[in-house]
């Protein structure tokens, strides 16, 4: 009876660590998948020029060009050159602070991180936040078609309740790309909120890459922004203070 | 009463060139030249409409106002970089049509600057240092004109400075200059304009970003200011971003006769952008205001020394003396002081693509100690991505004895275009 009792205790104890190390393994390649999957687009540093197309329906799109600046998980710059009158404004993202000057009031601003970018459908968070790994729990749960492309779906939940969104489902392409397809954005209760839309995969920077950027408003229809990658140097030489919000103080 | 009488100081500052009124034409003329060799240029007009009206202070149209004060301007602003090297000139010539010819050119800013991305930043000139968390009272940024309480957006002068900046790190910077400093309000119509004497100031600034909150130390001090010791701090709290800026004051700026008043300024405040609307609020303690019984003596001191000065029955010293006290109670609400009551409030709201291209904004300013409030709802709008246009009313609300209805102003409309190249 004895030897019994404890051969079930040791099946219960096999089953249950081989179960947990099976899910941590799911888990471990989820993360290795999406840690390549954002590597695809840009890099661990990286100087890029985007175009933002802000559509909205009944209203002429709204262009904005910028360029940006990464440097690691945690620092983003993005300066807009482009229409004359928004010229001069600057994003800056530094750890979990978002910083915005604005020319005409000479200002620097604090901005929360799920605050629009840009007027856009993207949020400062989508922008700068680069490393999902970091804010996200990913598991892998399931394979679908994107356009024919075999992709992992990927179900990402956030590890705590500062970050941009509570859920995203993350669709990666299995072509041994890596490349991003779309990117599903959820409220803690389920509500779908946005739909990201990676695609026009071209050479830029030296290397093929998605060069486009679709978010699609779920709550608003005909709403969504458009980015585009426009030039991108994947190994610019960058100070780390330039991603200082004393910098944004030195703009004018 | 003429106008020699009015409240104004008679020293003019360098800054400040008196031309003649075909210069405007020149100027656009230099200005579109230079256009076309700098990296960004702008060339604009500002007009200020005020409707000015009898108050307490400006019993019997004292200040005398015409009945529409005008402000009109010419601006433009050159900006060229080259390498680390840059330099930008900004100004305007400025007319009060209907009162005189005269036109004056005022430079914003003029300086050259050195600055890398290391953070290092060497800026000779005329230039706005701009600091400062709060919204609508910065009380740690007492080198420059404060913004204008009604409408915050509206530019204003920098002053003749040497700036130093150094960043030992990304969290870490040291910022010093050294200047000629000027507070005095601007943009005022008429008789009200102050021109006053620059006060050699230096203000040290160090700012800091520890464990996610932005921490500024502001040391000021000069030949006019005793010193000014100034905090600022900075954080995001869920979507809010919030801030507090707040300074202890050597000296008072009401009462020139009290040198050795201390007291304390703390403007606090919440920024929150849900989508296509922005929302701040801010609350700001003055603390060298007047409580209602000091006002209520300021204003009967208006009175009765204005009285005096009028009455054909006193001896003349006596008339010269109560108009003389006179001139100095009534410079108080435009010269260098971000207040005269304890404690108000103002609350923002900002609403982008309205229609296309189209941007509402509301602005309310309380007077929570006497309750007067000013409104200030504005449009902005822009057809093309070159041009902006900003039209604002601003409009005074409360009792007689309010703060904000001592202005000899009842509502004034300020219209703003900008073409940027």
């Amino acid at each position: 009876m004895r030897t019994a009792l404890a051969s079930l205790c040791l099946l219960v104890f096999v089953t249950a660590g081989a179960s947990a190390l099976g899910q941590t393994g799911a888990m471990n390649e989820a993360t290795r998948i999406l840690e390549k999957a954002q590597a695809a687009v840009l890099g661990e540093t990286a100087a890029y020029t985007l175009r933002m197309t802000v559509n909205r329906s009944g209203k002429s799109p709204r262009v904005v060009t910028m360029d940006g600046f990464k440097a690691g998980d945690d620092r983003g710059l993005v300066r807009y050159t482009d229409p004359p009158k928004e010229k001069g404004t600057v994003y800056l993202r530094r750890d979990d602070n978002t910083y915005i000057y604005l020319p005409a009031a000479e200002k620097v601003a604090r901005v929360g991180p799920k605050q629009t970018f840009g007027g856009g459908d993207f949020n400062n968070g989508d922008i700068f936040r680069l490393s999902l790994t970091r804010d996200y729990d990913a598991t892998l749960a399931g394979e679908e078609k994107i356009d024919g492309v075999a992709c992992d779906v990927l179900e990402l939940k956030a590890r705590n309740r500062g970050v941009a969104y509570d859920r995203v489902r993350y669709l990666v392409r299995k072509d041994g790309t890596f490349f991003p397809c779309i990117a599903e954005y959820f409220t803690i209760s389920g509500k779908k909120l946005k739909v990201m839309k990676s695609d026009q995969v071209e050479v830029i920077g030296g290397r093929k890459r998605p060069t486009r950027l679709l978010m699609e408003n779920a709550l608003e229809t005909g709403a969504s922004t458009e980015l585009k990658f426009l030039k991108i140097d994947d190994h610019p030489k960058l100070d780390e203070r330039m991603f200082s919000p004393a910098s944004l103080e030195r703009e004018r | 009463m003429n106008a020699c009488s009015r409240p104004r100081h008679s020293n003019e500052s360098g800054e400040v060139l008196r031309v003649c009124g075909w210069c405007v034409p020149i100027l656009a003329f230099l200005l579109g030249a230079a256009t076309a060799r700098a990296d960004d240029s702008q060339l604009g007009i500002e007009n200020f409409l005020y409707r000015s009206t009898s108050t307490l202070l400006n019993r019997d149209n004292v200040f005398g106002l015409a009945p529409t004060e005008n402000l009109f301007r010419l601006t433009g602003s050159l900006t060229k970089t080259r390498g680390a090297f840059g330099a930008k000139v900004s100004a305007f010539g400025e007319q009060q049509t209907g009162k005189t010819d005269e036109v004056r050119l005022t430079f914003r800013q003029a300086f050259v600057e050195y600055k890398t991305d290391d953070g290092f930043l060497l800026r000779v000139g005329k230039q706005k240092t701009a600091w400062g968390s709060g919204f609508v009272w910065n009380p740690t940024s007492r080198l420059e004109p404060p913004k204008s309480p009604a409408n915050p957006g509206t530019e204003q002068p920098g002053i003749d400075a040497v700036r130093l900046d150094i960043s030992p790190s990304g969290w870490a910077s040291i910022t010093m200059i050294a200047g000629r400093a000027q507070t005095a309000l601007t943009d005022l119509p008429g008789s009200l304009a102050r021109e006053s004497d620059p006060e050699w100031t230096g203000a040290l600034r160090a700012r800091l970003l520890v464990r996610d909150t932005d921490i500024a130390l502001t040391y000021v001090a000069g030949t006019a200011r005793q010193g000014l010791f100034g905090v600022d701090l900075g954080r995001t709290l869920g979507p809010l971003a919030l801030h507090a800026e707040t300074a202890i004051y050597e000296g008072s700026e009401i009462d020139q006769a009290a040198p050795d008043d201390q007291f304390l300024r703390v403007a606090a405040g919440a920024l929150w952008n849900p989508g296509d609307l922005t929302i701040s609020v801010e609350y700001f303690f003055n603390g060298e205001g007047m409580n209602g019984a000091q006002f209520r003596d300021y204003t009967m001191r208006l009175d009765r020394n204005l009285t005096a000065a009028s009455d054909p029955r006193l001896p003349p010293p006596v008339r010269a003396a109560s108009l003389a006290e006179w001139s100095l109670d009534a410079a108080i609400p435009f010269s260098s002081n971000l207040g005269l009551r304890r404690h108000y409030a103002s609350i923002a709201l900002t609403r982008s693509e309205v229609l296309s291209n189209l941007t509402a904004n509301l602005r309310a300013l309380a007077g929570l100690s006497d309750r007067g409030v000013i409104l200030t709802p504005g449009l902005a709008y822009a057809p093309t991505g070159h041009v902006q246009m900003n039209l604002d009313i601003v409009l005074l609300f409360g009792s007689e004895s309010a703060e904000y209805k001592l202005a000899p102003i009842k509502r004034a409309v300020q219209a703003r275009m900008k073409y940027t190249f």
